[in-house]
């Protein structure tokens, strides 16, 4: 996983649902990324605070080593437990005031919460280029956030036990989302396009279902993020029209916590497996690596 | 015109739009010197390339005003405030240097000593933490931590150190706060200055003259000339004069007199700002309030008739111009939804009204009044079937009948126009 994701210049990670284990998958790539690469890792979607609602729970601190780059706000940067060094302050605000972007100067721990809207996580990244090799976002939940990870070049999905007990329903959902994510690119062919902007959702198909002027005619949306179909009425659809996407990202790998909250264990080689034929990505589980 | 202004930072936008309105001569005086200034300097091509460093150098400037008054306050800094001072007070170096480049004066406040409390190894860079050297103590505790990274009661003695470091820091930054203050107010008067020179250059502005009385020499305005080049046609300017007195425009349909309304009200404005103005020559009589009673009156909320809205608000302009304040008021057709003949009267009692306040007033009429204590400007008018827009003074008291000529050039219905010369 981690020489696919030294491929690429910048990762977004996101999570199927809440302790799917995203945050482990983080600290997990940041702990065994070389040395030698210069990392700037920073958070879009959702922030701290809203999430923390959810579940009552702290979000998750994330560990980095001297000299990465991170970008977090002002009121996760002044309760960091690590001695950095602040390089900029920027202008624009997030929810939890404005965003700050540091290098670490001794070891320590930060949460993360980054700009909220994908224009603004792709101004940071511009900026940050220079200074990093590989840019690590946290994304946000699946298709629950403003931003998309698709501003980044390559994605890791985490998903589990979390999301649904039942081992097949948690791989054919899994698998579901994949297909989306790997919805091919759009190109330049000559054939007739229909442009959906906004969320897709199961009115928008069934009336194009319906349409007989949209027969044989190409559909283009934004990106995965932007879908919100039963996967049955998803399958009419492809089988009648071709549907690609104005922006993705390769997705490198799936990460699977087999642990749910209330504490239900599924079989660690079996989902691994299942998981793997049918998505085709390969697939790991974090907690028995680490 | 704001909108078009080339800012560097949203800080000098918010700033400038909180200005309020200048009406002290010297201070127009003081403020139109100085813009002159950059105005050679931006106008000088050997320069082209110092004021781009300089402009990218202004996109530093960050909005300040919360950091800068917590120091006043002799609040405690924390690391995120004490970086932004950091930064503001090597920008300003960085931005003194490049003025005297350039060649405009710009004093700034020395900082040497305020920077140095912030950069206690001379790196240079604008970046901050607190640095090691801040503290035997604390140099010992991070060196300690990194031998034990989980301690926490270690962590907690690091912090404690870097909390008394932030104190001493605010403590002595304190005595600087106003010089800290003038020189980021400084660094934003020059953004605006220059966006203000900026824009001169490219919209071909002049610097007026303060005066007794207004006058404009070829004026145009800005946003309909924009529009006509778009199309590929040209702007026909105005000239205008007047004093403390009713000046009185008549004239076709379609003559641009709504325009010429608009853009004395802009120049007055823009002059009081400091801008710019859209004219070959300026002279501009200071006033205290600039008021406008427009077409555009109508208010349905209010649940006023457009008459009614607009009577409210030519009597407004009545109320002010009989106080002691210096008032330019301009009236775009008084009372024209009503009857012509009540219509008439109405705007001949205005005129007698405002003639005893010795206010500058423009009014804008279709209808035949007696306006011999008027100045009055007259449209051209059609020639030949095209508009000339030009003003000339004229005498005559009649109002030109030109709406049926206007009417034909525009391809109205022939048979209505038939039957309306009829009745005249």
């Amino acid at each position: 996983m981690i020489e696919e994701l030294l491929r690429h210049k910048s990762c977004s990670l996101i999570g199927m649902e809440k302790n799917t284990g995203k945050t482990v998958t983080l600290n997990y790539l940041l702990d065994h990324l070389p040395s030698n690469i210069r990392v700037a890792v920073t958070s879009i979607g959702l922030d701290g605070e809203t999430q923390d609602q959810v579940t009552n729970s702290r979000k998750p601190e994330i560990t980095l080593r001297e000299e990465m780059l991170f970008a977090t706000s002002e009121k996760h940067y002044l309760c960091r437990k690590m001695v950095s060094e602040i390089i900029d302050v920027s202008q624009e605000r997030t929810a939890l005031g404005r965003l700050v972007t540091a290098r670490v100067k001794q070891k320590g721990k930060v949460i993360l919460s980054g700009p909220g809207a994908s224009l603004s996580v792709k101004r940071w990244m511009d900026e940050i280029e220079e200074k990093a090799d590989l840019i690590l976002i946290d994304g946000a939940l699946s298709r629950k956030s403003l931003a998309t990870p698709t501003v980044s070049e390559s994605m890791i999905l985490s998903t589990g036990a979390a999301y649904s007990a039942n081992i097949d329903r948690l791989v054919r959902d899994t698998a579901f989302l994949v297909e989306l994510i790997q919805l091919p690119l759009e190109k330049d062919e000559t054939t007739e396009k229909i442009y959906l902007t906004g969320a897709i959702t199961n009115r928008v198909v069934e009336s194009i279902l319906n349409d007989k002027n949209a027969i044989g005619k190409e559909l283009v949306i934004q990106d995965f993020t932007k879908v919100f179909v039963e996967q049955l009425l998803w399958h009419r659809l492809i089988k009648t029209f071709k549907v690609s996407v104005k922006q993705k990202s390769d997705l490198l790998a799936i990460t699977v916590n087999p642990t749910a909250p209330n504490g239900m264990v599924l079989d660690s080689d079996k989902l691994c497996r299942l998981m793997y034929e049918a998505t085709a990505v390969p697939t790991y589980d974090l907690m028995r690596v680490l | 015109m704001v909108e078009d202004l080339c800012l560097q930072s949203s800080a000098s936008r918010r700033s400038l739009l909180d200005k309020e309105l200048m009406t002290c001569q010297s201070e127009i005086e003081q403020t139109y010197s100085v813009l002159r200034t950059y105005y050679e300097r931006v106008s000088d091509p050997k320069q082209e390339l110092n004021i781009k460093t300089l402009q990218f150098r202004l996109t530093g400037i960050k909005d300040l005003r919360t950091t800068l008054n917590n120091l006043a306050e002799h609040r405690v800094l924390d690391d995120i405030e004490l970086f932004e001072i950091k930064h503001l007070a090597m920008l300003i170096a960085e931005v003194e240097k490049q003025m005297s480049l350039i060649g405009i004066p710009c004093q700034m406040p020395d900082l040497k000593e305020a920077v140095a409390l912030l950069d206690p190894d001379g790196l240079h860079i604008a970046t901050f933490y607190i640095y090691d050297s801040y503290s035997e103590e604390l140099k010992r505790l991070r060196r300690e931590r990194e031998k034990e990274p989980q301690n926490e009661e270690l962590f907690v003695l690091m912090q404690q150190e870097e909390e008394r470091i932030r104190l001493t820091l605010s403590k002595q930054l304190q005595p600087f706060s106003q010089r800290i203050l003038t020189a980021y107010n400084a660094l934003i008067e020059i953004d605006i200055n220059l966006a203000k020179a900026l824009q001169m250059k490219q919209m071909q502005l002049s610097v007026p003259t303060v005066g007794e009385s207004t006058s404009y020499t070829d004026m145009w305005q800005p946003e309909v000339k924009a529009v006509l080049k778009e199309k590929r046609m040209d702007y026909q300017t105005n000239s205008i004069r007047f004093d403390n007195n009713t000046t009185l425009i008549i004239g076709s349909n379609m003559g641009g007199k709504t325009v010429v309304l608009q853009t004395v009200a802009l120049c007055q404005l823009l002059t009081q700002f400091g801008f710019g103005i859209p004219a070959r020559e300026a002279q501009v009589a200071i006033k205290d309030e600039v008021l406008m009673a427009m077409a555009d009156g109508q208010s349905i909320q209010s649940g006023l008739s457009s008459f009614a809205a607009e009577m409210l608000s030519i009597n407004k302009i009545i109320q002010s111009a009989r106080t002691q304040k210096r008032v330019l008021a301009l009236i775009d057709e008084p009372a024209r939804t009503t009857n012509p003949i009540e219509g008439t009267a109405l705007v001949n009692g205005l005129l007698d009204v405002i003639a005893d306040t010795k206010q500058s007033v423009i009014v804008v009429t279709h209808y035949n009044i007696n306006a011999t204590a008027c100045r009055c400007y007259r449209v051209k008018g059609l020639e030949n079937g095209k508009m000339n827009y030009t003003l000339e003074v004229t005498t005559a008291n009649a109002v030109p009948h030109e709406a049926l000529n206007i009417a034909r050039e525009l391809g109205i219905d022939t048979e209505w126009l038939k039957k309306t010369e009829t009745y005249l």
